[in-house]
Parts: structure tokens; sequence; C-alpha cells
């Protein structure tokens, strides 16, 4: 091989050899490891459990999209969504977070989150924006559990909320929904929670939660009624107006009050309650104490309904609790019978006199009502509507009667109906105007009147015949009048002349004063000379001087 | 091909900084230094297999990562998405942008995963001497080397998405940790074509005792 290279090529300087190389790269393919090891322990660490959820549809799961939320954060996510064996529902897997994981409980509830709109609540408009989510309300039960049913909707009360849950049975469910408030005082203290026909088909149970602070007043007395609507009254007071909030009139509402003098022991979890349908009716002493009486009407009872009030001048003491026709073969007499039942304790005075009554003592006390006229009456309620009410009432004129202790229900005496009474009293003053003789109080009458016609005629004959005799006499007693007055007029005309301006008389006595008043002037003359002259009395009247 | 002089054969050395050519010494064990400027010289890149093949298992253990771990988090008023690599590739090849897909595909996914592959084979023929296939595994070599910058596209549109996208409570885009783990398989993967030595590969065809073989 030739050597090309130059001698003059200088040789690489040597350094001492290092003691020990580390070969320092490998340090980056294990902190490489490290890293991957870290992340795949930490994505190890925070898997959560995997859950399988049924849902009746699969709307709005998404696999790898929808989450599913606690109390608003991310619990976990859907990974898959498929159909199940026989079609009839929708599972889905989710993959769950770790810290998820005690919350998986044998109660824990799943439901389908979207936007909901319903009369009295708006809810889950952000799923609008972000799309549907999985609710998830954490179990309390200690057993743990994976695989879950789907609710339908969302339960109205999540389980961490304290408060207790009760039983309510009505007729009709009304404006009830789920999720329809509760009221106490106007505060609303709960929600419907849950509503179902019972087996036979014929209550509604309700199902409602009242929260913490308002469920300790709920009692084993306390009444729920339906609140729904406006109570619109207009009494004496003038008008009122009675409702619960203005969302329980759009939307229904349920309220509960406890009577003041009710069992302050607080109702346990899940008491049955009947669910009144207004608050009048809800607050009405219970029925437990209630007397029932029967009554017999022989008149229509067409008006009459059960339920109506009976009622002691005003106060309403009672209902009618049935109506069934009472045939007595024997009689041949078909009446109606009514059943009553009385709440005696509205009937109470303030002294409490009649509480601690014994059975005899009561007995003997309804009797002497009886004895002064107690009575039932129908009585006409609305002339629009032709309601009637039983009414118990005092009449002092009626019959006597007595209680037949012996039936059950005793049967109290009942008075015919105020209209009706009226109209048999009418009837009586028919017949008696029908037995009056019309006839001859006619032809009397007739027979009177001619009668009466001849008189009239005499008594003019009489007035003409006296007419005649009066003239005579006055005609006579006229003309001397007459010639009285006549001469009493020249009289009065001689004084006349006598004292006219141009009589004989007058003239003289003018003159004769003309005469009298020169005689004055002269007089008056000659005193004044003499007044200035005296001595002229002596002396003559002197001399003028020139 | 015609085989020339090495200057390994030849007894001389390059300085990799200054080029300064000189006569290997007798101690090859010392501690090279040029006469020139004092650089660290050697004959070739030293310890040059196993570091490649470090750098190889790290790219290896971070790819595993890079695809597993979320590469972008989208939030917005409609919620907040996570987008692995595969994740946005199915995206955009169910949407209808085939030709993107393939693109992020290849560039993210089969780019890096056969850059490691291709680098592992080139060591393993280094280290078990081969002789064959020379040509074409310099070409390989070449390819890797040029190919390596390209991969780091992904990185790129997380970067200026990041950047753009960052309106906040609209919307906000923040970069997951499979984009450090991807960037680090691309630059471990860079390196490690760095550190190969592809005169390694031609090195067999000039030991004694082995019949030459052509390429």
């Amino acid at each position: 091989m030739p050597d090309p290279t130059p001698p003059a090529l200088p040789t690489a300087v040597v350094d001492p050899p290092r003691r020990f190389r580390i070969p320092l790269v490998w340090i980056i393919p294990i902190v490489a490891a490290l890293i991957g090891l870290f992340l795949a322990a930490r994505t190890w660490y925070e898997q959560g459990p995997v859950v399988t959820l049924q849902f009746r549809t699969g709307a709005g799961l998404e696999p790898g999209k929808t989450r599913i939320k606690y109390k608003d954060v991310d619990v976990g996510q859907i990974s898959t969504v498929r159909l199940a064996a026989d079609g009839s529902h929708v599972v889905a897997t989710a993959q769950m977070a770790r810290e998820a994981a005690p919350l998986l409980a044998e109660d824990t509830r799943f439901w389908v989150v979207s936007a909901k709109v319903s009369g009295s609540a708006v809810s889950g408009l952000d799923t609008l924006l972000s799309g549907t989510y999985v609710g998830m309300d954490a179990g309390k039960s200690s057993e743990a559990r994976r695989d879950f049913v789907g609710l339908e909707d969302a339960p109205v009360v999540s389980l961490g909320v304290p408060g207790r849950s009760f039983a309510l049975h009505a007729d009709t469910l009304g404006s009830i929904d789920v999720g329809t408030p509760v009221y106490f005082r106007r505060i609303q203290a709960g929600q419907v929670t849950a509503f179902k026909l019972d087996d036979a088909g014929q209550h509604l149970d309700i199902q409602v939660f009242i929260k913490a602070p308002y469920d300790r007043f709920v009692t084993i007395d306390t009444r729920f009624w339906n609140a729904s609507g406006i109570d619109l009254k207009l009494g004496a007071e003038g008008l009122q107006l009675n409702t619960e909030s203005a969302t329980a009139i759009l939307a229904g509402g349920l309220a509960f009050e406890t009577p003041p003098d009710g069992d302050a022991e607080a109702a346990p979890e899940g008491q049955d309650f009947r669910l009144f349908p207004t608050r009048v009716e809800a607050l009405k002493q219970p029925s437990s104490n209630a007397q029932i009486w029967q009554l017999r009407f022989t008149e229509t009872l067409r008006g009459l309904s059960v339920g109506a009030p009976v009622d002691f001048r005003g106060i309403q003491i009672g209902e009618v609790i049935a109506i069934s026709p009472d045939v007595d073969v024997d009689a041949a007499d078909v009446g109606l019978q009514v059943d009553i039942a009385v709440f005696p304790e509205r009937m109470q005075s303030r002294k409490d006199a009649t509480q601690d009554m014994s059975e005899a003592d009561f007995r003997a006390f309804v009797d002497r009502l009886i004895r002064r006229g107690l009575r039932a009456q129908l009585r006409n309620g609305n002339l629009v509507t032709g309601q009637l009410y039983v009414a118990m009432d005092f009449f002092p004129n009626a019959g006597t009667a007595k209680i037949d202790w012996t039936g059950q229900p005793p049967q109290l005496p009942t008075q015919r109906g105020s209209l009706d009474e009226l109209q048999a009293t009418l009837g009586r003053i028919a017949a008696k105007i029908d037995r009056l003789p019309l006839d001859d109080i006619a032809a009397e009458t007739r027979r009177a009147i001619a009668g009466l016609a001849s008189a009239v005629e005499r008594t003019e004959a009489l007035m003409q015949r006296l007419d005649g005799l009066a003239s005579n006499e006055v005609r006579a007693a006229v003309a001397e009048t007459q010639q009285t007055m006549a001469e009493a007029r020249a009289a009065v005309a001689d004084g006349r002349r006598l004292l006219a301006s141009d009589a004989p008389l007058q003239q003289d006595l003018r003159d004769s004063l003309q005469e009298l008043s020169r005689a004055a002037q002269s007089l008056r003359h000659l005193t004044d000379m003499l007044e200035r002259n005296p001595e002229a009395l002596l002396r003559g009247k002197p001399e003028e001087k020139p | 091909m015609r085989r020339g002089l090495t200057a390994r054969e030849a007894g001389l050395m390059s300085c990799h900084v200054c080029g300064q050519l000189a006569h290997i010494p007798a101690d090859r064990a010392a501690l090279l230094r040029c006469p020139r400027c004092r650089a660290p010289m050697h004959l070739r890149k030293p310890s040059s297999v196993s570091t490649t093949w470090a750098l190889i298992v790290a790219a290896a253990v971070l790819f595993v990562p890079a695809n597993l771990l979320p590469m972008m988090t989208t939030s917005s008023l409609l919620g907040r998405q996570q987008d692995t690599i595969m994740s946005g590739v199915v995206f955009l090849w169910q949407s209808g942008s085939w030709p993107l897909a393939a693109v992020v595909f290849f560039a993210s996914i089969m780019v890096p995963l056969l850059k490691i592959i291709a680098l592992a084979w080139l060591t393993v023929t280094v280290q078990r001497r081969s002789r064959r296939n020379v040509m074409q595994r310099t070409r390989l070599y070449r390819i890797v080397e040029f190919v390596g910058r390209w991969s780091m596209l992904d990185i790129y549109v997380i970067t200026i998405l990041v950047a753009l996208v960052n309106f906040r409570g609209l919307a906000t885009i923040e970069a997951g940790p499979a984009a450090i783990a991807f960037g680090a398989v691309v630059v471990l993967t860079m390196f490690a074509a760095m550190s190969f030595d592809p005169r390694l590969i031609w090195d067999p065809l000039t030991e004694p005792g082995k019949p030459a073989a052509h390429a």
C-alpha cells in the first residue's frame, strides 16, 4: 500500500486517558423510561372502575364524549353505547374516575340530563350548548355496585339533601306533577317526588319530600291540601283572594299546615296522609269525632248532594255523608234517608261545658233540645243553582217529636223545608179561597147596589123640595135689604154735598178765617210799633220825621 | 464499485473542528487532541452505536405516551375536548378530509415510527458487521437524516393554534402532555441519526480476513 502522507503532517497530541467514562447517553433512555413508567402508573392509578348503565334510549349518549357529572364535576365518561342483546334497551359502559369509585353504591342513580322546560322550571339549558351529559347522584349504601339502570327523569331531590318523604293519598292528580312545590306558610318546603296509581286504580299515591328545617313541622296531625289556583272569596270583609304563590297559580302546588292544637309529635318517615282538595276542607275537624245522625225526608232531595253542609244558624257543624231511599213496605211509604255527620267540637262553647258529658247525659240533653223544637230542615242555599243544605234550627211551633235512640244511627226529627212549607201554606190559602161563596156574594152586592141607587134618588127629591121652600122668604129679605141700601146711599150723598168745596158753609167759613187773619196782622203791627215806641201809649203816635 | 483508500488505512485522522489532518499515534486507547486547535480527535464518532441505541430506545419509549396521551385540549363554550394524534386523524378521516388525514397520519405517526425502525435496523446491521445492502443502507440513512426535521409538523400546528386561539372564556387551545413526548421523540430520533456514524456501515468492507463484498 503506498504511503501518500507527507511527512510534514503533525501527529495528534496524546492526552492521558480518562479513568472511566460513564456512558452519559444512557441516561436519556432511562429518563424516558422513567417518564413513560410514571405516565403509565399515573394513568393506571387514575383509572377508576368501569360501570354499565342501562337506558331506555341512547338519545344524547356519545361514546367518548358524553360525560358523567356528580355535583357538576366530571366523574367519568361514556366509553361505549350499544344495544342490549334483546334490543329492548341501550347499555352504555362508562369509565369512571378513581375518586368516583366510593360513590358507586347500591342506590346510586344515573339519568340523562338534557334541556327541559316545564311550567315551573327550566333546567339543563347548558346542555343545549355542551350536549347532554349523564347526571349521577351518589348513593349512601355501603354496598358497592357496578351495573345500574338509568332513570327516565332527573330525581327531584338528591339523596344528600336532609329531610323526610311522606305519602299522600288523593282521588285525582289535579295539576300536580313531579317537581310540584309543597308550601308551608307560603315557603317552599318541599317537592313532589313521584306519583303512581294504586293497584286498584282508585287512588293516587303521591310521594312528597319535605326539606330539613321544615320536615319537623309535619306531625301526625298535619293536613295537606291542593293549593293550586286562586281562591276568590266575597265575604262580609270584602273581596278576599287567597293564593300560595304565582308559581302555584300557574303550575300547581301543595301546601300543608298543622292545626294549632295538633299533636306535636313529628310524623315518621313515609307516614301516610290524605290530600284534601281545599284548605278549608283540610282544616276541618277530624271526622273521627263525628256523630252520625239519620234524617228522613219526604220531600224532594233534588239539589242535595253528599258533602252538602249541615248548618246551625250559619255555622257549619257537619256534612251530608250519604243519601239513600227508605222504603217502608208496611206503611207503603217511600221516604229519603239522609245520613249526616255532625262534629260536636264545632258546637262547643268557650266554657267547654259539654266536654265531659256521659252518654246518658248527652241523650237527655239532645232530648231536651228536641223538646224545645230542634229540627232538621232542607233549605235552599242558592236560588240560582237550587243547591240544598241541611239546616238545624229551633221550631217552637213544631209538633212533638222524639229521637229513636235504638236506631243505628239515631234518627233526628225533621221539619218540612221552608220553601216547601211556603208552598203548603199557599195551597191551604188557595183551598180556603176556593171554598168562599163568591156567587152569593156577587148577588148580594148587586142587590145592595140597587138599594143604594134608589136611596140616592130619594135624597135628590128631598133636596129639590127644600130648595123651593126656602126661596120666597129669601127674596123678600133681599128686596128689603136693597131698599135700606138705597137710603144709606142717599145719606152718604147728602153728607158729601155738605162737605164739598163749593158748599156755602165752607165759603163762609173761609171768609171768616181771612178776616181773622187780617185782624191778627193788625194786632202784630200794633205790638211792633208799641215795642219800638212804648211812649206812644201816652204821647200818641209820633210824627214821621222827615 | 471501486474501493478507495480510507483515512484509517492510511494512518491518518482529521479534526472535526478545524479540519487539521494528523497522523494517528500508536497509543490507540489514549484521548487524542488536535495538534492545532486542541479539540478532541477520533477516527470514528466515539461510542456511536451505544449512543444511537440509547437515543432510539428513549424515542421508542416516549413514542407510546406521545400517541396515547392527549395532544391538544380544546376548551370552548361547547365544552372541553381532548384529542390524541390518532383521534385527530380519525376525525379528519370521518369528516371527509382524507388527504389531510393521510398527511397527518404519515407525518405524525408513520414517519417517527419508521425512523425509529430504520435507525434500529442500521445500528443492528452495523453491530453485526453486515456487508450486505451497504449502498441501500447509506441511502436510507440519508433519507432518515433529511426527513427528521419535517416530522415536527404536529408541534408546529399546535404551537400556532395555541398562540392564535386564546379567547378567554370563549375558546382556548392548550398543548397536552403528548405534545412534549412527541417533540421529544422527534428530537431524540434526530439526535440518534446524528450520533450514528455512517462510516461504520462501510467499515466491515475494509476489515481484513473477510472478502470484500461489492454492494
